[in-house]
Order: structure tokens, then C-alpha cells, then sequence
């Protein structure tokens, strides 16, 4: 008792903030006792404690102390506190909620703070209505209970938030009352010292709307009647003290509220997890190395300039590689000095679908990243011949998977129908090389790049994690284009 | 946006750019959730942090990923999350907060077709006025449009500096040809880069006011776990933190919220304008439509016409009295836009009646073309493009 006795609560308050906003016979005041006395026995450095809080009334407890303290958006604490642990894992991040707060509107916060297992210790204060906005029906109202917006009582069970977070993976789960402070103490004190999610839900009272639409009296009576929970909800319903007209009407016996802790595990937190494995990943990024350059110096060339483009087109299915087969192109005109620009047109499918990569290859500037008429079109689906077939300019070299597509003829076009899927079948034993099979011929028909960059450029981005596969490809689509010029 | 070829010189795309910047500025905490076309940002932003000692966490929706982006910069982390339009708009709550509060951050969202789910992967620039009205109340913000890989990159860097400098939510739009062109760029050494953080209170703890401008509109702002003790809250607050109903207080700070960005106006607003100087016609075009409108006013110009590009980097708070002085010079000012008419009425306001203002808008989940700019040049008298 000696160490209660030193505590002066005004040495944790801000005293110029009160009188506070609680209502006469409010549970809360309890709660705000009951959390001073657990910081001031558990000792944590107080610089280092930080509340986090939403919208309610169990929410503006924060204003009153004096720590670092967050009120911040209704039901939204817990996302505030995750982001305040992960940037600042030494904090102790002690959150205060509402039923409503945190089960409501909060709710889907709640279970993935409890899944992650974020290092931090969460009171819900669970007054079982919304008392800020004037005593509506909460997550938390039992079936039955008249609100502002039940004035007949209401037909929705409530949420064992317990129940809720131990399902969810919380670590630390335990209920405590406002009729019974002491015991409060004890369960938050072990909370801020467990390494993980805590939760306390914290059963408290609302005289002023809860307890006057459902006849319970005013502050020391709802205590009274809590104290009786702490025997069996069952029989405070038979004697319809804590809500009248329930049990008579619907019947169904209700499990009795049990307290103290209720659920302890240890895992990993989340910070710590973080952590363990950026110190086992602590080697480079994946990221691919870009190509080596060839450094040519190009000069700067003024706005609005309009220096000669190569304009290329690839069009197929998605999941063909044609995004691919564009960046490898001009990854290979960026590696050999050139300018050039990527870009992609494709749909919600990951595989299926048109798709369409659009590279520009010039010496100066690109204004428009985009194909009107394309100077090379490669068309790997009859669909993307028939559409882009005719957008291609006079002289425009046109190549084909013969496979796939029935080219027609057409004036001022050179079309080659080359048995593309066939040769990565071939050469790969399977079509997905069919992007680079048509790659390599296009490169070897137009000179768009010279195949040694291109092949510099595979090299160095691994199609399919691995260098040698895609060149085989690569060469055999260039094979193809020599064996064609070969036949009469 | 030219760069000499060599060492550094890479093909990047645009999102990619966005978590290289973001990381060369200092950023350590990234928060978001998957949505095309912004995913990118996220991957990369996976990758880079952690050898960095920062962290990259993805939430359990847009709403958290903004919040935990508010947590981690109370805690002194330079933050940002990325999105698109639907997800942008379960941010908005969260981003008056953080105008309200004053907690730098960063915002992306990487336009697509909407409203709704609409085209998830075809750009558009619909989100334009959800950048400056999207959320409850009145409040400043600052929103920048790159229009280039190269310059998403560097606006990306900006936007730290903006964020930490003004105590403001910063957010970066473009469309979704913009977050996945790939181009040519060099990025500069991340050494040279100016790297600006908050001003962090000079004052001893216990004498610190958290809201008290000292004469700057910019209050400086202490680490949560720093050893000052501060209150923050989304109510209406006084100089110390503290929720207030006084009239004369909540005046005060709404006033000293828009003050910071109109009094720095010029730090804030940037442009670029290409052959303005003899225009007759100007087109006003941002992202990948002011790409189009570049490549649209070199054609026309080889005709012999005399049109311009006035492109906006800051879309808010807008260039009006760069428009106003456009609209005194030119004749008529073409607005092309990615969405159905939002930034022609900024410049019809600007223009006041001194130019005609016309539109020429796409919302069919397109890019605006070059061939779309032209045939507007057409419509509004320039003679001579057919």
C-alpha cells in the first residue's frame, strides 16, 4: 500500500486541461486511475510512453495526461500506432479505445494489429454504447438492450472482443472491470510489460446513456450490477437488473463474463520480426544491375527538337512476354547510347488478354512515349494483327509468328511470317520463348539495335532467371531471319 | 531532362523512379496497400528500405496505410504510402488529419479510368480535384504532377522537401502511363541531393509550445520520444496542443494552416512553359497529356503556327497568376485533360475572360495523343495544322 500511497496522480496529469469532459459516474475516470497507478508501478521511462487514442469519449483520456499523446481519427488508433512502433520500436505505445472505436469502425484494425502481434499494449474501454454522440447501439450493446436507436431494445448479439482478439493471434488477452479497480492494476501492468499485442478490454459504465435507457440506475448502482456479473450474467438477466425484458423474452442463457487474463502467448513481434530479418537479408537489393553503357555522348538537344525515331510495336496475348521483349529492346538502345522510351498497354488478366509494348529508339528527345504508325510492328496473335496491322507507316517491317498469324499482303509492307512459336519450341522445348524468338528476328531484320546489344541487354535482365536459355532463343529468332534470306 | 550518356544512365520506370527518390530524400517508412496501377511503388519500396534500416509494411487497407504513415512521421521517419483513385479516396480522412495536425507526409496516387473500379489498368487524370477537395474542411495542399520518369523522380524528392518544410501533406499525382513508362534517365548522386528535415525545437522541454508559430507560419515539431511531451489532436487546438472552441484561437490557426503555402507560394508553384514567348494559342497540359501537347506544339510550330505549352508541376496550389498573365498575352488558352473538364475550370477562373479557354478532354481510358491536341489547336482558330 506504501507505493499507492506515494502516488500523486497530478504528477501524470495535465492539470491545465481539466475540469475533463467525463460525465458524473462515468467509468473512465476508473480507467485513467487504474492506467497511472500500473505506469507508476511497472516504471517505465516516461519519455518514452506514448498514447495513442481515436474518437469517443474513452478516447479523450489522452488529453489528460502528460506524456506524449495522439488523439487522432475515429477507429483508427491502432494504424497510428503501428506506424509510431515500426518507426520507433523503443516507444511504449499504449493505446486507448472505444467498443465503437475499436470494435466498429476500428474492428478490422483490431484483428491485424492482434495478427501481427505489434508490440504494444491496447485498452478497450467497452461502455457498451456510443456515448459522445449520444448513446446509440454499439458492437458491444447485449441483445436486447434498448439504445437511442433500439428504443425497443435491439435484435444484434454482441461481440466477444476477447474472444475476437485471441482468435485474431493477440498474444495477451484479458478483461477486467471498473467495480473492480485493484484488479485493473494488475492486468494493464502486465500488459505494458508483455512483449507483443496486449489487449485489456476493460468493462466500464455509462450511466448517462446506457445505464438511464436501460434502467440501471446511476453510477454506483451499474458498479453494483457489475460486481454481479463477476457471479454469472445468467442470473443478473433473471432478475433483469442489468437489462430488463431480456431474458424473460429471448430465454437463452448467456455465458458468464470471465476475467482476469484469458489468453497469453509468445511469438515474435512485429518490430523485432522486422528487424531479425532485415539483419538476415542484409545483403544488396535484388534489384537487376541496369546494363552497361556505352557511354556515346549525345548532345543536348533543345526543346521541341524532333530527331528521327524508330517506332516499334509489339502486340500479342498477355503472357506472352511482350511487355518483356519491348523493355529488352530498349534496355538494349539505352545500354548502347541511346535514347528510348517503354511504354505498355494491358488488362486486369495476368495471363490472357491483349497485350501491347510500345518502344520509341532515337538520338534526341521523345516527346510522346506512345506509337501512332509503327516503322516495326511484331504481332504474335492474329487479334493483334488484325488491329495494328494497318497502323504502320509506308516501308514499315512487319514480322509474324507463322504459327498463329495468316498475314494478308500488303503494298509498301515488308512482311516476314517466320515459324516463331515452333522455333522456341524447338530450341526451348516450350513456347513461352516465343517473345524472344520474335525479338531476335526483329532485331536482326530492322537493325534497330545491333544483336550484340541486345544480347548484352538479355544477359544482364535474365529472362526467366536464366541468361543462357533466353539467348538461345535470341539467336535462334536471328538464325531464322539468315535462313529465310537464304531460301530463294 | 536531358542527361549526358554514361555512367548512371538506366531505362527506369516511372513507379520505380518514384521509391528510388523516395529513398535518395530519406524516407524509411513506407505503408500501403496493393492497387494498380501504384503496386510498383510498394515492391521497390520492399526492396530498398530494409538494407536502408527503414521498414516497408503493407496494411490492411488504404485507411491504415495512411495512418501508420501519420504514426511513423510523429515518430520522426520521413513517411509515404501510394495508391490510386479508389484508395486515394479512403485516404482523404486521414489527409485532413494531417493537414489539420500538421505531420508531413507523402501521398502518390497513380491515376487510373474511374470512377469506381472503372479501368484499373488505363490511365487517366480524373483525380485532380480529390488531390484538392477530396477530404472534409478546409485546408491547404500542395499537390505536384510530374510528366516524365526523370521528373517523377525528382518531384518525388521535392515533395520530402515541401512536406518537411511546410508541415504539410504533399501529394504526387500521375496518371498510369506515367507510373509504368520506362525511360532513359541518370539519376543524380543521391549526395548531391538537398535533403531538408522539420525544424525540431530549439527550446529545452516543458518551454516548447507545440502550435506557437514564433513569428514563422511553420511551427517547429518534436520526435514523439524526443523528451518533450506534446498533445496531438485533430480537434481544433491553441499554441499548446490543447482542444479550444475560442473563436479568436481556431481562427488563428485556420488562418496560419492556409498562410504557410500562400505566403511560400513561390517555393511551392512550379512550371514549365515551352514556346510561350509569341504564342497566340497555349495549351495547358500536365502529365501525359502535356507529353502529347510537347509533341503536338513541335508539329504545329513546324507549321508555321505560332502555339505554345504552359505545363504545371504544382497543380495545387494552382498557377493562377501565371495563367492570368498568359491569358493577357495570348489569345486562347487549350486546356487537355485525361477527365471530363477539372483543371479548365481553375484556368477559366485564372483567365477571367481575357482569353478564351476551350477543353479538349478524354475519359475513354486513352491517353490524350498528340493528333488529340492538334485537332483542339484547330477548333480554336490555329490555321494550318491539317
Amino acid at each position: 500500500m506504501s507505493e499507492r500511497a506515494a502516488l500523486d496522480y497530478r504528477q501524470y496529469l495535465r492539470v491545465d486541461m481539466m475540469p475533463h469532459l467525463l460525465c458524473p459516474g462515468c467509468g473512465h475516470g476508473i480507467v485513467l486511475k487504474a492506467i497511472l497507478r500500473a505506469l507508476h508501478r511497472v516504471g517505465l521511462p516516461r519519455e518514452r510512453v506514448v498514447f495513442v487514442s481515436g474518437i469517443g469519449c474513452s478516447s479523450r483520456i489522452v488529453g489528460y495526461v502528460d506524456f506524449c499523446t495522439l488523439h487522432t481519427t475515429h477507429g483508427r488508433p491502432l494504424t497510428f500506432a503501428t506506424g509510431l512502433k515500426l518507426a520507433r520500436p523503443d516507444l511504449h505505445v499504449i493505446v486507448i479505445t472505444g467498443d465503437g472505436d475499436g470494435l466498429a469502425i476500428g474492428g478490422n484494425h483490431l484483428i491485424h494489429a492482434a495478427r501481427r502481434n505489434v508490440g504494444l499494449t491496447c485498452l478497450l474501454l467497452n461502455n457498451a454504447t456510443y456515448g459522445m454522440t449520444g448513446g446509440q447501439s454499439a458492437p458491444t450493446t447485449p441483445e436486447g438492450a434498448r439504445s437511442a436507436n433500439a428504443p425497443d431494445g435491439g435484435v444484434e448479439p454482441a461481440f466477444d472482443a476477447c474472444g475476437l482478439v485471441a482468435g485474431a493471434g493477440g498474444t495477451f488477452v484479458a478483461r477486467g472491470m471498473t467495480a473492480a479497480p485493484l484488479g485493473l492494476d494488475d492486468l494493464i501492468a502486465r500488459a505494458l510489460v508483455h512483449p507483443g499485442f496486449a489487449f485489456v478490454e476493460i468493462l466500464s459504465d455509462c450511466p448517462e446513456y446506457f445505464g438511464r435507457y436501460n434502467g440501471l440506475g446511476r453510477g454506483p448502482e451499474m458498479l453494483e450490477a457489475q460486481r454481479l456479473h463477476v457471479e454469472g450474467v445468467d442470473a443478473l438477466l433473471a432478475e433483469k437488473r442489468f437489462v430488463p425484458g431480456l431474458a424473460g423474452e429471448r430465454g437463452g442463457a448467456r455465458p458468464p463474463v470471465a476475467l482476469g487474463v484469458l489468453h497469453e502467448a509468445r511469438r515474435p513481434e512485429l518490430a523485432a520480426a522486422l528487424a531479425a530479418a532485415r539483419a538476415a537479408a542484409a545483403r544488396p537489393a535484388r534489384r537487376p544491375a541496369p546494363p552497361p553503357s556505352a557511354a556515346r555522348p549525345r548532345a543536348a538537344a533543345p526543346a521541341l527538337a524532333d530527331a528521327p525515331q524508330c517506332r516499334v510495336r509489339l502486340a500479342g496475348a498477355g503472357g506472352q512476354g511482350i511487355v518483356l521483349a519491348g523493355l529488352l529492346l530498349a534496355e538494349a538502345a539505352v545500354a548502347a547510347g541511346r535514347n528510348a522510351t517503354h511504354a505498355q498497354a494491358y488488362g486486369p488478366e495476368s495471363r490472357g488478354g491483349a497485350s501491347r509494348a510500345e518502344v520509341i529508339v532515337s538520338d534526341g528527345e521523345i516527346d510522346y512515349p506512345y506509337v501512332d504508325r509503327a516503322d516495326l510492328l511484331v504481332a504474335l496473335t492474329q487479334e493483334a494483327y488484325d488491329r495494328y496491322a494497318g497502323e504502320v507507316r509506308p516501308g514499315a517491317l512487319v514480322v509474324v509468328d507463322a504459327d498463329r498469324v495468316a498475314p494478308r499482303p500488303a503494298d509498301g509492307v515488308a512482311c516476314h511470317a517466320l515459324p516463331i512459336t515452333a522455333t522456341a519450341a524447338r530450341v526451348l522445348g516450350a513456347a513461352v520463348g516465343a517473345n524472344l524468338v520474335a525479338l531476335g528476328a526483329l532485331v536482326a531484320l530492322s537493325g534497330v539495335v545491333e544483336g550484340e546489344a541486345l544480347e548484352r541487354a538479355v544477359v544482364a535482365r535474365r529472362p526467366g532467371g536464366d541468361a543462357a536459355r533466353a539467348l538461345r532463343a535470341v539467336r535462334a529468332g536471328a538464325e531464322l531471319v539468315a535462313a529465310s534470306r537464304e531460301t530463294p | 531532362m536531358t542527361h549526358a550518356a554514361g555512367a548512371g544512365v538506366e531505362l527506369l520506370q516511372g513507379n520505380d523512379a518514384c521509391a528510388r527518390g523516395a529513398a535518395d530524400a530519406g524516407c524509411r517508412f513506407y505503408a500501403g496497400y496493393p492497387i494498380t496501377p501504384s503496386s510498383e511503388i510498394a515492391e521497390r519500396m520492399a526492396e530498398l528500405l530494409p538494407p536502408l534500416g527503414g521498414v516497408a509494411i503493407q496494411m490492411e487497407d488504404e485507411i491504415a496505410s495512411l495512418g501508420a504513415v501519420l504514426g511513423a512521421s510523429l515518430a520522426g521517419a520521413k513517411a509515404m504510402t501510394a495508391t490510386s483513385g479508389p484508395g486515394f479516396s479512403l485516404m482523404q480522412e486521414h489527409l485532413g488529419y494531417a493537414a489539420a495536425t500538421e505531420i508531413p507526409c507523402v501521398v502518390v496516387d497513380v491515376m487510373r479510368a474511374g470512377p469506381s473500379t472503372g479501368l484499373p489498368t488505363s490511365p487517366a487524370q480524373g483525380d485532380v480535384m480529390q488531390a484538392r477537395w477530396g477530404t472534409h474542411g478546409d485546408h491547404p495542399i500542395v499537390a505536384l504532377a510530374p510528366a516524365s520518369v526523370a521528373e517523377v523522380y525528382e518531384l518525388t524528392v521535392r515533395a520530402f522537401t515541401l512536406a518537411e518544410r511546410y508541415r504539410t501533406p504533399v501529394v504526387l499525382l500521375w496518371d498510369e502511363v506515367i507510373g509504368h513508362v520506362r525511360e532513359r534517365v541518370a539519376l543524380p548522386d543521391p549526395a548531391t541531393l538537398e535533403r531538408v528535415e522539420r525544424a525540431r525545437p530549439a527550446a529545452a522541454p516543458g518551454a516548447w509550445r507545440p502550435y506557437a508559430a514564433n513569428g514563422q507560419e511553420v511551427p517547429a515539431m518534436a520526435d514523439f520520444g524526443s523528451g518533450h511531451r506534446w498533445h496531438v489532436t485533430g480537434l481544433a487546438h491553441d499554441e499548446r496542443g490543447y482542444p479550444t472552441q475560442d473563436p479568436a484561437v481556431v481562427a488563428r490557426l485556420q488562418e496560419r494552416l492556409h498562410a504557410k503555402l500562400a505566403r511560400h507560394r513561390a517555393d511551392v508553384v512550379a512550371w514549365e512553359g515551352v514556346a510561350l514567348d509569341d504564342a497566340e494559342v497555349v495549351v495547358v497540359a500536365f502529365g501525359i497529356g502535356a507529353r502529347a501537347a510537347r509533341r503536338a506544339v513541335a508539329l504545329a510550330r513546324r507549321r508555321g503556327a505560332r502555339v505554345g505549352l504552359f505545363r504545371p508541376r504544382t497543380l495545387w496550389p494552382f498557377p493562377d497568376r501565371e495563367i492570368a498573365d498568359l491569358a493577357g498575352r495570348a489569345r486562347a488558352l487549350v486546356v487537355a485533360e485525361m477527365n471530363l473538364g477539372q483543371i479548365v475550370g481553375e484556368v477559366e477562373r485564372a483567365a477571367a475572360g481575357r482569353a478564351a479557354v476551350t477543353g479538349r478532354f478524354r475519359a475513354d481510358g486513352q491517353p490524350l495523343t498528340p493528333e488529340d491536341v492538334l485537332e483542339a489547336l484547330g477548333a480554336a482558330g490555329v490555321g494550318g495544322l491539317a
